[in-house]
């Protein structure tokens, strides 16, 4: 395949659009009213629907939506086109659980979930802990994968020494920076430019991957010619059985939409109006730039790097897992690099020196969804341990001033937290950090924990303190069983019973399962038994 | 229909967009790939991915609905 460079466009781009981010983050320095927490947290709680709807959607939307998506799709076929039906439930979430946890919120003066679900459950200590645990264990592995999709990103465009390192440093490092200095505000004005940016380069790179092929009378033909299990359930490696694409999808969105940074949104709208809009927006446009965006490049990327050799064989590794096409990447994990591989090779020859500029300005997109999704989780891993922890048990006395600085101290721990993640893990032989999809689901699988207590605490008002806490406990136990790390501690005792637990249906779906059982059997059992305060 | 009763259909209907989407309900249109030929289109496009507009559409026109019938800003502060 031909590789065509970029030349110097990429670089005159994402320096402009990295420029730009650092102005806002200044503008909302300059623009701050106060130290006020509300202010710093919530903007003033004044979001209007364009930049709601806008940070919603970039918040949302990562390098899992860019990158991950049709590197799945890539992988597996059009099966996991299907994962794009997840958006709409998302969209349903935002108006059904965030007009209400905006109103309880705006009531009472919550800043973070942990706020409104102590008090509701009269938990001052440990489910203000627990939930701040979630934020921790949802936000890390977050922003871990948008870190590793800049040095992706960046390892790609500017072949050479060290450039996933740098790529992935940089990223860090800026969005480190942006937030630090202009809090809500900036987040939320870069989340504006960056969820434009996402919305369009979806779509630029769905369009752009029929264009290479000659259209989409020709696209669909090729399609059509795909290995039979590119084109079927569940997929080319049997992951995507309907159990697992339907509890992934159901469960990720409203996991999404509950996790510490959608719920903070909610609190930072103007008013209910202003989230029912978002909802809209949000199930109408955003679906669209999965189907017939990011999703068409995946599937576009099996005709134009065949996963399978001339004799119909499937290229694997020494470890006997599938990889994608040599041109594409030699690990099973660069399935994610499609998108990047096709715009760069495909575009420019193409459309010459526009074919160039539009492929930067959709590397410039992914980018933005990476940062700004990054930003949105570290911004509200910040409130989530200043006002959680810092201001509840270590300091409570402590100055507005006082509480934001340490606020952004944690933002510079956490980034470097999941630099050092990402760049560790780049060099491990047996490296923990997997598909970008494969992660972020994991991530999700954590904040969906929420759920129950969630769902009661707005509509049911049933479930008692010790149900939240073993519901929650519980959920969590499940999910670390289940995931990567435990056989890495505790070997490989178990993993008949576990892998056949994780080939059915998503880990989140598993430990919620869990965890909602155990939330309604002690519940049951506690009801009108509560002393106060635990 | 009265409100009530039309959310409540709404509800399932979505609820049923979503299980025969991308859950179970796949199994009604999956290509058999043993059969001696197998169909993996529909409309010249992959009949999965027709499947997922499909209930997209179904699921959009609920949002819809509901937006411009059911969501209420009165409680609004």
């Amino acid at each position: 395949m031909p590789d065509h460079s970029l030349g110097s466009i990429p670089h005159v781009v994402l320096g402009l659009y990295l420029l730009l981010l650092l102005t806002f983050g200044l503008q909302g320095y300059r623009r701050r009213k106060n130290e006020h927490q509300d202010d710093y947290y919530l903007a003033g709680r004044s979001q209007g629907w364009l930049v709601t709807s806008l940070t919603i959607m970039a918040t949302f939307f990562s390098s899992f939506a860019l990158l991950g998506a049709p590197g799945m799709v890539y992988r597996d076929g059009v099966v996991f086109a299907l994962f794009s039906l997840n958006v709409p439930v998302a969209g349903v979430a935002i108006y059904v659980l965030g007009t209400r946890i905006r109103r309880i919120g705006r009531e009472n003066g919550y800043l973070t979930p942990a706020d409104m679900i102590s008090a509701h459950y009269g938990s001052p200590v440990a489910l203000r802990l627990i939930v701040a645990l979630i934020g921790l264990l949802y936000a890390v592995p977050y922003v871990v994968i948008q870190i590793q999709a800049g040095g992706i990103l960046s390892e790609q465009l500017f072949p050479g020494r060290d450039t996933f390192e740098t790529g992935a440093s940089l990223l860090a490092l800026i969005t480190m920076l942006y937030i630090m200095v202009g809090g809500m505000r900036s987040v939320a004005w870069t989340d504006v430019v960056q969820g434009g940016l996402l919305v369009g380069g979806m779509l630029l790179a769905g369009t752009c991957a029929v264009a290479v092929l000659g259209g989409p009378g020709l696209f669909f033909k090729a399609v059509a010619s795909l290995p039979p299990k590119s084109l079927s359930v569940p997929g080319t490696t049997d992951y995507w059985v309907p159990g697992m694409l339907f509890t992934a999808s159901a469960f990720a969105s409203l996991g999404s939409m509950i996790q510490p940074a959608q719920w903070m949104r909610f609190y930072a709208a103007r008013s209910n109006d202003v989230l029912k809009r978002s909802a809209l927006i949000f199930a109408l446009v955003l679906t669209l730039c999965f189907f017939f965006g990011v999703m068409l490049v995946g599937l576009g990327g099996q005709v134009l790097y065949p996963l399978v050799d001339v004799n119909g064989l499937y290229h694997m590794n020494d470890a006997g897992k599938l990889i994608p096409n040599p041109a594409v990447g030699l690990t099973p994990n660069s399935f994610d690099q499609i998108l990047v591989v096709v715009l760069k090779n495909h575009l420019p020859e193409l459309l010459g020196s526009l074919g160039a500029v539009l492929a930067a300005l959709i590397l410039v997109a992914i980018m933005a969804a990476a940062m700004s999704t990054a930003d949105s989780n570290l911004h509200a891993l910040s409130a989530l341990l200043t006002h959680d922890v810092y201001d509840q048990f270590l300091r409570p006395h402590a100055s507005q001033r006082e509480r934001t600085w340490v606020g952004r101290a944690i933002i510079a721990l956490a980034t470097l937290l999941a630099l050092a993640l990402v760049l560790a893990s780049r060099h491990s032989e047996s490296n923990p950090l997997s598909m970008i999809v494969v992660l972020g689901l994991l991530a999700i699988a954590f904040s969906t924990q929420l759920l129950p207590m969630t769902v009661d605490m707005l509509y049911l008002q049933w479930g008692t303190r010790q149900g939240a806490i073993a519901g929650v406990a519980v959920g969590l136990v499940v999910i670390f069983i289940l995931s990567p790390f435990f056989p890495m501690v505790f070997g490989q005792s178990g993993q008949g019973l576990i892998a056949l637990m994780k080939r059915s249906i998503d880990i989140g779906a598993w430990a919620l399962f869990f965890n909602a059982a155990t939330f309604v059997a002690v519940s049951a059992y506690t009801r009108g038994t509560e002393s106060p305060n635990a | 229909m009265n409100p009530t009763s039309e959310k409540r259909l709404l509800f399932t209907l979505f609820v049923l967009a979503m299980v025969m989407g991308s859950g179970p309900g796949l199994y009604l249109i999956n290509p058999d790939i043993s059969a001696p030929n197998p169909s993996f289109t529909t409309f010249g496009l992959p009949t999965i991915y027709v499947w997922g507009l499909f209930w997209y559409a179904v699921q959009l026109g609920i949002i819809l609905r509901a937006y411009f019938h059911h969501w209420k800003e009165e409680d609004d502060a």
